[in-house]
């Protein structure tokens, strides 16, 4: 999923303020301050059918009853799941809308994919391409309707309506082709993607027939869209108002302003192992911007006793009182991000790899880190791949053990080989006042080491459409992206596929194109076995980070934030990076 | 006989700004330029105050000379270079942020570079581009304020509709919007802009708005003055129309202009801090003291001071120069009472 931009509130201070606050001012020392997470490389495997029954296993300590509150900065674009792809909209859409498969987080943060309203993870055969999900018994919409295969084809079958374009479309992708829209065009009028494409061989089974080998299907299955659809409850304004099968339905919605969930009792626990749904009711209050934000969940009086925030981290300028505030650490999530930060190197342009290396070498990694806000924003790495996906290893290719900021000789040793001391190197960045920071950074950095920057910044808002343009003027840039599931198959393909994978707004921001590379990740498609192909995922992109260098990874992003201390039960989901809302529970 | 009232008026008016002697001395003449000094030097607010903007400008102006004697530079990155100098989260270590023998008023957060070196050097350049703006504005001001009212016709119909469509404009947003189109027309893309190339294009973009005050103003003063018994006179004597306008309209239009640009000074240094506030105005790595108040924002709880030293900076600067403006107002034109 491509990366929300937080756009950094700026406070503003009234000169009044500045007199008030002359008195208060801070004094610091070099204590040790809390880093945040370290990593914990998960595997994120596929859990039994055993896993996958219900009841969710209890909380210690936790109670059913009571409110729980969310404060969120923006409101919610889709509750419709099948349009759903956004990390906040993700992290609400487990409350109501159950899937064919989920996440199950045990206490210590371990994640597995288990069958959420199937009875596994899913049964694969034909050689990846026939992928079969058996239905729970005792599934029943908020009506009180029992949910068969015949609604979860009709859901899948949504995704290829003309008007859902938001949603994740992995599955008519694999189903129907790139030209899946042509294909079919949507159940409205009657008509239904035939049998050989999605079966319904009884009500409780629901075959999926892909064109080609898709082992990652389970994880796929846990988005969304990818879950059961009444087909009479179809309305214009089902977006405001979605058929619940999760724990909640919605009572009171007022977009952009609160949502309000109560129980919906005609969901069974006995058949959900992920959620154990404690509160009796879930309060959204959107609209409330950082750092308005976190102060409100630092200070807690009222009912932010009981408030989080799912999906918004602590303003960076709260980072420090957080992170040092004793009060805060019982309180404290921290822990990373799917996101990785690369810096992008054109190769349409800079095409010697020598010059690539050199800018590799001498890319200052440790003073971004301080300059994104330290440990507890941004942990450094180098690999194209997250901590937060299956079969992660670090690695370092250019030597940033040795030299965390950069290595200016033996780049100009490179450079210099490459007979291209005084490279001019076009740096574009998003003007904003961290970006302007990075830039003297990363211009001091390069300069020492014989390039020759050319700094260019770009208005936020564009910046995205700006460096996605295939024939764009600038040599580096940097761009984030984080995986939809667990596994390296949405990182590698997006980000080094070449040949019709180039295009405006490509992942591949950096136009890398090698046949020898698309010969690989063509082959691993074609892997069944999850395990082996994450492993060779992560090898064939640390080998093309580590030789052809199209990109500089530099870090991985991390999630800090506090909840009110009326909340327990408060579990991280890594997969989607927000705060997980199946097993907290109001302090009674 | 009750002596008449404005009697009283007159002779306390030659009195003023005479020796202790008082009423008894002779009478001395003086020009009202004089006058105006003599009232300026009584006021004590008024000396303060020039005292204090002087000062700023020469420390702006001496910057090099004070980095060489005070020993650290403004693009430095000390706190980077030296771990000891910054935390984790790049919040410089120790009182007050920062603040020793080294740095007199601490280190920057995240660069790490020296506070009162980004701080004079900000300043050399917010009052660089705000004088650059003000001179350009007052000239055009006053040629077009004084052709418009001189001539009259359709030059003042052309340029009154000019000024009117310029003040319609929301200025924030015209800033805001047209820096970056004036950079990208002035600069080809992949190209490095260079400081003094932004830093004339936030001085166009804020000349182009901000000439109409003064010459509205200016306007109206020559359309009452074109007809006062004195021009009527010289035009009888057969003075040219340029004699005209420099040797008996302009000479009366002095104090107003001068006014008006003290006024209008301090307000360009406060829009060229705004415009870096908002991300439009001179960008790293020159030194800007409008973008250091907004680097300091973020960081009024975990590094007040940092916010305190560039506020209160700009805060008693443009306190100063208003008060300026004000006391050079009540000088040379006594009557107007506020």
């Amino acid at each position: 999923m491509t990366q929300r931009k937080v756009i950094a509130a700026i406070a503003v201070v009234s000169a009044g303020a500045l007199t008030l606050s002359a008195c208060g001012s801070s004094s610091k020392t070099a204590t040790k301050q809390d880093q945040g997470a370290t990593s914990s490389v998960q595997q994120f495997s596929l859990g039994t059918a055993q896993d996958s029954t219900g009841p969710a296993v209890p909380v210690t300590g936790a109670t059913k009853g009571g409110t729980a509150y969310d404060i969120e900065p923006s409101g919610f674009d889709y509750l419709d799941p099948t349009q759903q792809y956004v990390s906040n909209m993700l992290a609400i859409s487990g409350l109501y809308n159950r899937t064919l498969t989920g996440y199950k987080i045990d206490a210590k943060g371990n994640t597995i994919l288990v069958g959420d309203l199937a009875t596994d993870t899913g049964k694969l055969s034909d050689g990846g391409k026939t992928w079969t999900w058996t239905l729970k018994k005792g599934l029943k919409f908020q009506d009180g309707t029992p949910i068969t295969s015949a609604d979860v084809k009709y859901d899948i079958e949504r995704l290829y309506l003309p008007a859902q374009t938001q949603g994740p479309n992995y599955f008519p992708l694999w189903l129907s082709g790139a030209d899946y829209r042509k294909v079919y065009a949507g159940p409205t009028g009657g008509k239904s993607l035939p049998d050989t494409v999605i079966g319904t061989p009884d009500a409780q089974t629901v075959v999926f027939h892909f064109t080609e080998a898709h082992a990652d299907a389970p994880y796929a299955a846990a988005m969304p869209p990818i879950g059961a659809f009444e087909a009479s409850k179809e309305s214009a304004t089902y977006n405001n108002n979605p058929n619940a099968d999760g724990p909640y339905q919605v009572s009171n919605y007022v977009p952009g302003k609160s949502l309000q969930f109560v129980r919906n009792p005609n969901w069974d626990p006995s058949t959900d192992p992920i959620r154990a749904a404690y509160p009796d009711k879930w309060s959204f209050e959107l609209g409330v911007d950082n750092p308005q934000l976190t102060t409100r969940l630092e200070q807690a009086t009222g009912n932010d006793k009981f408030a989080l925030s799912l999906s918004t981290a602590a303003d960076a300028s709260q980072s420090d009182t957080i992170l040092n505030g004793s009060q805060y650490k019982s309180r404290m999530v921290s822990n990373y991000q799917p996101y990785v930060e690369y810096l992008n190197i054109n190769t349409t342009r800079v095409t010697d790899v020598r010059i690539r290396k050199a800018i590799a070498l001498a890319f200052p990694n440790q003073s971004l880190q301080k300059l994104y806000g330290g440990p507890s924003q941004l942990d450094p790495g180098n690999t194209l791949i997250s901590p937060t996906v299956a079969g992660w290893e670090n690695a370092d290719p250019f030597n940033k053990t040795a030299h965390p900021n950069g290595d200016p000789t033996a780049a100009k040793a490179l450079l210099t080989q490459a007979n291209a001391v005084n490279y001019k190197l076009v740096f574009a960045f998003a003007n904003t006042p961290r970006w302007q920071k990075i830039s003297v950074v990363v211009q001091n950095a390069l300069q020492q080491a014989g390039f020759q920057v050319v700094l260019n910044p770009i208005d936020k808002t564009s910046y995205y459409t700006q460096v996605g343009t295939v024939k764009n003027t600038f040599d580096i840039y940097r761009t984030g992206w984080g995986a939809d599931w667990p596994t390296p198959y949405t990182d590698v393909p997006n980000l080094l596929g070449g040949g019709s994978n180039i295009t405006d707004g490509s992942p591949n921001y950096s136009h890398y194109n090698n046949p020898a590379t698309d010969a690989a990740i063509a082959q691993i498609k074609l892997e069944t076995d999850v395990a082996k192909a994450a492993k060779e995922w992560n090898d064939l992109a640390n080998k093309v980070i580590a030789n052809d260098i199209p990109q500089v990874p530099f870090g991985f992003d991390k999630f800090l934030q506090i909840y009110g201390p009326g909340l327990g039960g408060v579990r991280y989901n890594q997969v989607i990076g927000t705060i997980d809302t199946g097993s907290v529970f109001v302090k009674q | 006989m009750t002596m008449p009232a404005n009697a009283e008026l007159i002779s306390d008016e030659l009195s003023e700004g005479a020796p202790s002697e008082g009423r008894d001395a002779e009478l001395v003449g003086r020009s009202p330029g004089q006058l105006a000094w003599i009232r300026f030097k009584r006021d004590k607010a008024a000396l303060f105050c020039t005292g204090i903007v002087l000062l700023y400008f020469l420390v702006a102006a001496c910057a090099p000379l004070i980095a060489h004697l005070y020993g650290q530079d403004a693009t430095t990155t000390y706190g980077l270079n030296d771990p000891t100098l910054l935390d984790d989260s790049g919040v410089p270590i120790g009182p007050l942020g920062g603040v020793s023998a080294t740095h007199w008023l601490g280190l920057e957060p995240s660069l790490g570079r020296d506070l009162f070196m980004q701080l004079i050097y900000g300043m050399r350049t917010t009052l660089l581009i705000a004088f650059a703006a003000t001179i350009f504005s007052t000239v055009i001001g006053v040629l077009l304020g004084l052709a418009q009212g001189f001539m009259g016709g359709w030059v003042d119909y052309v340029f009154g509709r000019i000024s009117d469509l310029l003040m319609a404009f929301p200025q924030q947003l015209f800033l805001i919007a047209f820096t970056p189109v004036f950079i990208a027309l002035l600069v080809a893309p992949g190209n490095a802009v260079s400081p003094l190339m932004r830093g004339t294009v936030l001085v166009l973009v804020q000349v182009i708005l901000g000439w109409m005050g003064l010459g509205r103003l200016l306007r109206g003063m020559t359309l009452s003055l074109r007809e006062r018994e004195f021009i009527e006179a010289a035009r009888v004597a057969g003075a040219s129309p340029w004699r005209i306008i420099w040797k008996e309209i302009f000479p009366n239009l002095r104090t107003t202009m001068l006014v008006q640009t003290t006024l209008a000074f301090s307000g360009f240094v406060t829009t060229e801090a705004g415009l870096s506030f908002l991300g439009v105005g001179m960008i790293e790595p020159t030194p800007d003291w409008g973008r250091l108040f907004q680097d300091a924002a973020p960081y009024f709880q975990n590094d007040t001071f940092f916010l305190v030293v560039c506020g209160v900076s700009l805060m008693i600067f443009t306190v100063a120069f208003n008060l300026l403006g004000d006391s050079a107002r009540d000088a040379l034109d006594p009557k107007t009472v506020r």
